[in-house]
């Protein structure tokens, strides 16, 4: 058994995909995908946070096949006790798969559906995991027969972009639905997704602001691309501030005074 | 209040509207009939099912469209297609931008009244440049479908082709440059101070009150300028404009590091286009010239394929990554076309003619294969001319124009869709008709 840092958590159907840090030299890293032995997607409640160390066979899995080369032979995961803090962790994933470019990210060149999402052709990609660090990202909020989804924008600093990505990153989920609930009235997204942009948009800057992009399972040829993490991750202290706009739509009369934050 | 035959029209259009997204967005050969759920079929699984709703909210312009599909509905054709009639329908919190198009339009119609071309006077066959960039004899030919380029000798500029091009428009409109309000100019490739604008106004004798701009987006740049001379020709009263679009690349590409594979496919010319701004309901526009809609757009996701550097010590140079390039430029115009298709209410085969931006033959050719659409309808200059950036799409504006210009007698005027893709990627479309 080795010891590895967990580093995403991700929404996989019912159940989280898990992806993890293994250290093989002074500074320089590797993601690994550990799995359960039931399947891809660990079930709920899953115990373990991003930064966690835990413990698993690290053994790539015999059937493992590109793109995604980080798979491990099926096990258990065991917690050490150990943690790492999310500066540090933001670190070692710079120290991981980093790409500046989107070619670079998974070795192809993405491809973009109509609806703006992105794909790579799964005979091209090299590998299923890479972190880049981005200029800018916007919001969308986004509803379905699953509930309320959150997609992003984001900006490279190569000048390119991607339009419309999938965030699966666990944390960010349940901010969304902390701070909106699992619905929203239809009519009510635009403004909600306003809400979240104004809040966040300001705070995901400067040297933490890193996304780690993966590949969905190959589909009809087509690997899409999803937000695995994205950093700073959210904090509780943003939520007041929804929800103090969230509160204000519709209201008549004088405003009641903003929040203060004093955690960031 | 629609008839049961409009009615009815609009539900095969957007039949066809629904397969043609659903061919993009999966594999064509896997499709089944209308009527089958392809959740069920286990065609599509949750992430592709977004993605071809959204897709349809791009191509229809109807917001909401992805966000408000039923749980419980089948994911089918017939389906997808009934889900537009009734989100179309509905009522909606915004205006749509096509309606406050159309409202402005009541007012204004803003018309091609003249157009010209003008290739660089110079013939260079695809043996020529085959040896100059240092290829195994036949290269060229085989690898694009190029047989020829029009390239400017020395003593031809981006000025001179483009006075040559508005001259010859401003004759087949049958004005002169006094009666010219606005020019806009179009060129990647002239480097000079005062701007290509500023220069070309002075060569082309217009009048001093007669405004002049420079409008950019390299390949797309003739469909950047035609929109902006249509929304600013009301707006400072003017009642005719010139949009110019000229390109030197053979010059320019010497002067830079450029892959032979990319310097070798372009060739020198200019087109320009004469437009007249008339009261809606005045008889004197040349039928089937309107410019009626546009779309625009840029897909960011695509700017490193072509790009060109300019690094503060030594010599610019060209990115260029041409597979990623063709494949991504076949795909955004078979999805702009779409979209002018929804937006002027018209279905792809009551297109007269489409003049595009052709990268080079080849990629010309495989579009029309994708999309479907008869090369016939497409007037083609690549493959004798060479890609000529912004001009290219012009040129092919300006044979389709020519085109149908005898069909001016026949009871529904002849509807051309324009198309172009440039670096970064910069996508427009126009419909004119």
């Amino acid at each position: 058994m080795a010891e590895v840092i967990i580093s995403d958590i991700t929404i996989m159907r019912d159940g989280y995909c898990v992806i993890a840090l293994d250290e093989v030299g002074p500074g320089l890293f590797r993601s690994v995908r550990p799995m359960p032995a039931w399947g891809f997607a660990w079930r709920t409640p899953f115990p373990h946070q991003r930064g966690d160390h835990v413990e698993c066979d690290l053994r790539a899995r015999k059937d493992a096949q590109a793109p995604h080369t980080e798979d491990l032979q099926r096990g258990e995961l065991n917690a050490t006790g150990r943690k790492v803090g999310e500066a540090e962790l933001i670190r070692y994933l710079c120290q991981a798969e980093f790409s500046e470019n989107l070619h670079d990210l998974f070795g192809a060149n993405p491809q973009t559906s109509g609806g703006g999402n992105a794909w790579v052709a799964s005979g091209e990609a090299t590998r299923s995991i890479c972190a880049c660090r981005y200029r800018q990202i916007w919001f969308q909020l986004f509803q379905n027969a699953e509930g309320l989804r959150l997609r992003a924008r984001l900006g490279l600093f190569s000048g390119e972009s991607l339009r419309s990505l999938p965030v699966v990153d666990r944390e960010w989920q349940r901010f969304i639905e902390a701070a909106f609930g699992p619905r929203i009235p239809v009519d009510q997204v635009k403004q909600s997704t306003a809400n979240l942009n104004r809040t966040v948009y300001p705070r995901l800057r400067g040297k933490s602001a890193l996304a780690r992009i993966g590949l969905a399972r190959e589909s009809a040829g087509r690997c899409w691309l999803m937000l695995d993490s994205l950093f700073p991750q959210p904090q509780e202290v943003w939520l007041k501030r929804i929800r103090y706009l969230e509160g204000m739509r519709g209201e008549m009369g004088h405003p009641p005074k903003e929040p203060v934050e004093n955690a960031d | 209040m629609p008839t049961e035959s409009t009615e009815s029209r609009d539900s095969t259009s957007q039949l066809r509207l629904v397969r043609r997204t659903l061919a993009r967005e999966l594999d064509p050969l896997t499709l089944p009939g209308d009527q089958e759920d392809l959740s069920r079929a286990g065609l599509v699984d949750s992430m592709t099912r977004v993605n071809i709703l959204l897709a349809l909210e791009e191509v229809t312009g109807i917001p909401g469209l992805s966000t408000s599909w039923p749980d419980d509905r089948p994911f089918s054709v017939r389906e997808l297609a009934s889900h537009i009639s009734e989100a179309a329908a509905g009522p909606r919190e915004t205006v749509r931008a096509e309606e406050v198009h159309a409202n402005g339009n009541e007012a204004f119609e803003v018309s091609v009244a003249g157009w010209g071309v003008s290739p660089g006077s110079t013939v260079v066959t695809a043996e020529d440049v085959d040896r100059e960039c240092g290829f195994s004899p036949g290269f060229l030919r085989d690898r694009t479908g190029i047989e020829s380029l029009r390239r400017a000798p020395n003593d031809e500029s981006e000025i001179s082709l483009a006075a040559r091009a508005a001259q010859s428009a401003l004759e087949n409109a049958q004005l002169s440059p006094d009666d010219i309000d606005l020019l806009v100019a179009v060129s990647t490739t002239f480097l000079g101070f005062p701007s290509f604008a500023a220069t070309l106004h002075a060569h082309l004798l217009l009048q001093e009150s007669a405004g002049a701009i420079d409008v950019g987006g390299a390949c797309s740049g003739v469909i950047y300028g035609l929109a902006a001379a249509k929304a600013l020709l009301p707006a400072v009263n003017g009642r005719a404009a010139l949009v110019v679009a000229s390109e030197v690349n053979s010059r320019r590409l010497l002067g830079i590091d450029s892959p032979p594979e990319f310097r070798a496919l372009f060739g020198d010319a200019a087109c320009a286009f004469v437009l007249k701004l008339r009261a809606a309901g005045d008889g004197d526009a040349r039928p089937g010239k309107r410019l009626r809609d546009f779309v625009w757009g840029c897909s960011s996701t695509f700017a490193s394929a072509l790009r060109l550097s300019w690094p503060s010590v030594g010599t610019p140079a060209v990115q260029f990554k041409g597979e990623q390039l063709a494949g991504a430029a076949i795909t955004q115009l078979e999805r702009v076309i779409d979209r002018l298709t929804v937006m002027a209410a018209i279905d792809l085969a009551e297109v007269d003619r489409f003049a595009l931006h052709e990268p080079n033959p080849r990629v010309l050719a495989l579009f029309c294969q994708k999309a479907g659409i008869p090369v016939e309808k497409v007037p083609q200059t690549s493959k004798t001319w060479g890609n000529l950036g912004s001009a290219t799409c012009g040129v092919n504006l300006c044979k389709a124009l020519s085109e149908t210009d005898p069909m001016r007698e026949r009871s529904r005027p002849a509807t051309v869709l324009a198309a172009a893709v440039g670096p970064g990627l910069l996508w427009g479309g126009a419909c004119i008709g």
